[in-house]
């Protein structure tokens, strides 16, 4: 796996992006979860993403938005960033601190998780950003900076009252 | 429910329940993913069997891979349903399940346990994990099988030019055969000009190219290489079945 450092994993997070293959207008319905995606390009058409979203059918509170990196010369890929509902229990890799905890979080990629072979993702915080599949996809789509999101998710970008 | 007081004493009280929904316990125990998120294990009462309990996971496990990796071909479900019923349990769509007595609870556990993780390592299975593998099965096989022919890794037949590797070289009675693993358009260039080179500087040698995918690679590589070299295996697993007869063709 390509190694990165926490500078380009908050840049390649926060770069400007656009949607080049759009998602599905509604979720389908597969092996007991509700999924989309759509792959995106930074703006200056550089580097490529996927972005997956994931609802369970039965506990609609547990779900993920994934931001997943595809380096231009690696075939491998790296989940950059999940935003999850509280699907359960989540234990922190760096487990010194007992970092367990219960609650809507965050998932992101940190340069010495990816150097320690654990997965990229492997870190998480709680979130107080959301509270609900949509405004999980409203932050996540601003987060990530997706330029023409409005074009594709117009009642979540204009839905969110709380915006940052 | 009795059988969870039970099972809590098993497990010294190590583990916890929380009710996700009337009558659904999740459990709250040291099974975690490798992202840190614990497995999802519920407990309910079997809808089947009353006198039994369900031990299920609400198909958070196959939603937990389809984050990496996706069961959308029959090949790939078959694995899946294999992985299941080998520990003893079923599935309905993406609901892994087993119905068992409060008293198999304990063992059923860490059996369900398991069979999360061994679902979840499908994600492994991923084209990119397996293709980074060929050079590695490839030569696994080149030093297991043609150990006889006297495989030589990373040779340099020009020995001033060591842009020009060949991945293995072996040494028959009359002649030297180079061999080139190819996993990529640019190994098949580079092969393309180990061969010519090797063709200018009147080496005497026959070249052989394996190949990882041949018809993956563009319609103007393929022209070439098959040009340059003297014989081609589509892929590993043509290597595999014929390379044992042509190497003894090429010995006589």
């Amino acid at each position: 796996m390509k190694l990165l450092t926490d500078e380009e994993i908050q840049f390649l997070i926060s770069c400007p992006k656009v949607i080049i293959t759009p998602p599905k207008t509604k979720m389908a319905l597969t092996q007991g979860h509700y999924r989309n995606g759509m792959e995106l390009s930074s703006e200056d058409g550089e580097h490529r993403f996927t972005v997956f979203m994931r609802i369970n059918e039965v506990f609609q509170e547990n779900f993920t938005i994934g931001l997943r990196y595809h380096p231009a010369n690696d075939p491998e890929s790296i989940i950059l960033l999940r935003c999850n509902g509280p699907h359960g229990e989540h234990r922190g890799p760096l487990d010194s601190q007992n970092n367990h905890f219960w609650s809507y979080h965050i998932h992101s990629a940190r340069e010495i998780i990816i150097r320690q072979g654990l997965r990229s993702e492997a870190y998480a915080e709680e979130t107080d950003k959301y509270s609900n599949y949509n405004d999980a996809l409203s932050f996540f789509l601003r987060y990530c900076n997706i330029k023409n999101a409005d074009k594709y998710f117009p009642n979540t970008i204009q839905g969110n009252l709380f915006n940052e | 429910m009795e059988a969870l007081q039970l099972l809590k004493e098993q497990f010294n009280k190590k583990i916890d329940f929380r009710e996700k929904r009337k009558g659904i316990y999740q459990l709250v125990g040291p099974f975690y993913h490798e992202d840190g998120d614990m497995m999802d294990i519920f407990l309910t009462e079997s809808p089947l069997q009353p006198d039994k309990i369900r031990l299920c996971d609400f198909g958070m496990t196959i939603m937990h891979l389809s984050y990496s990796y996706d069961i959308d071909s029959p090949n790939r479900e078959g694995i899946l349903d294999k992985i299941i019923s080998e520990h003893g349990l079923s599935r309905n769509d993406g609901n892994i399940y087993v119905d068992v007595n409060a008293n198999l609870l304990y063992e059923y556990v860490f059996q369900f346990s398991q069979t999360i993780a061994k679902v979840s390592s499908m994600q492994y299975f991923k084209r990119e994990v397996v293709r980074s593998l060929f050079y590695e099965q490839l030569s696994e096989f080149i030093e297991v099988k043609l150990f006889s022919y006297k495989p030589q890794a990373k040779v340099l037949p020009i020995s001033d030019r060591d842009e020009l590797e060949v991945d293995y070289e072996f040494s028959l009675d009359r002649k030297k055969i180079y061999l080139f693993g190819i996993k990529d358009p640019a190994k098949a260039r580079l092969t393309t000009i180990s061969c010519l080179e090797f063709q200018m500087a009147k080496l005497p040698f026959k070249s052989i190219a394996v190949h990882e995918d041949f018809d993956g690679l563009p319609r103007k590589d393929r022209a070439r290489i098959t040009s340059a070299v003297d014989k081609q295996f589509t892929d590993l697993a043509d290597f595999k079945q014929n390379a044992k007869q042509y190497f003894e063709r090429e010995a006589v």
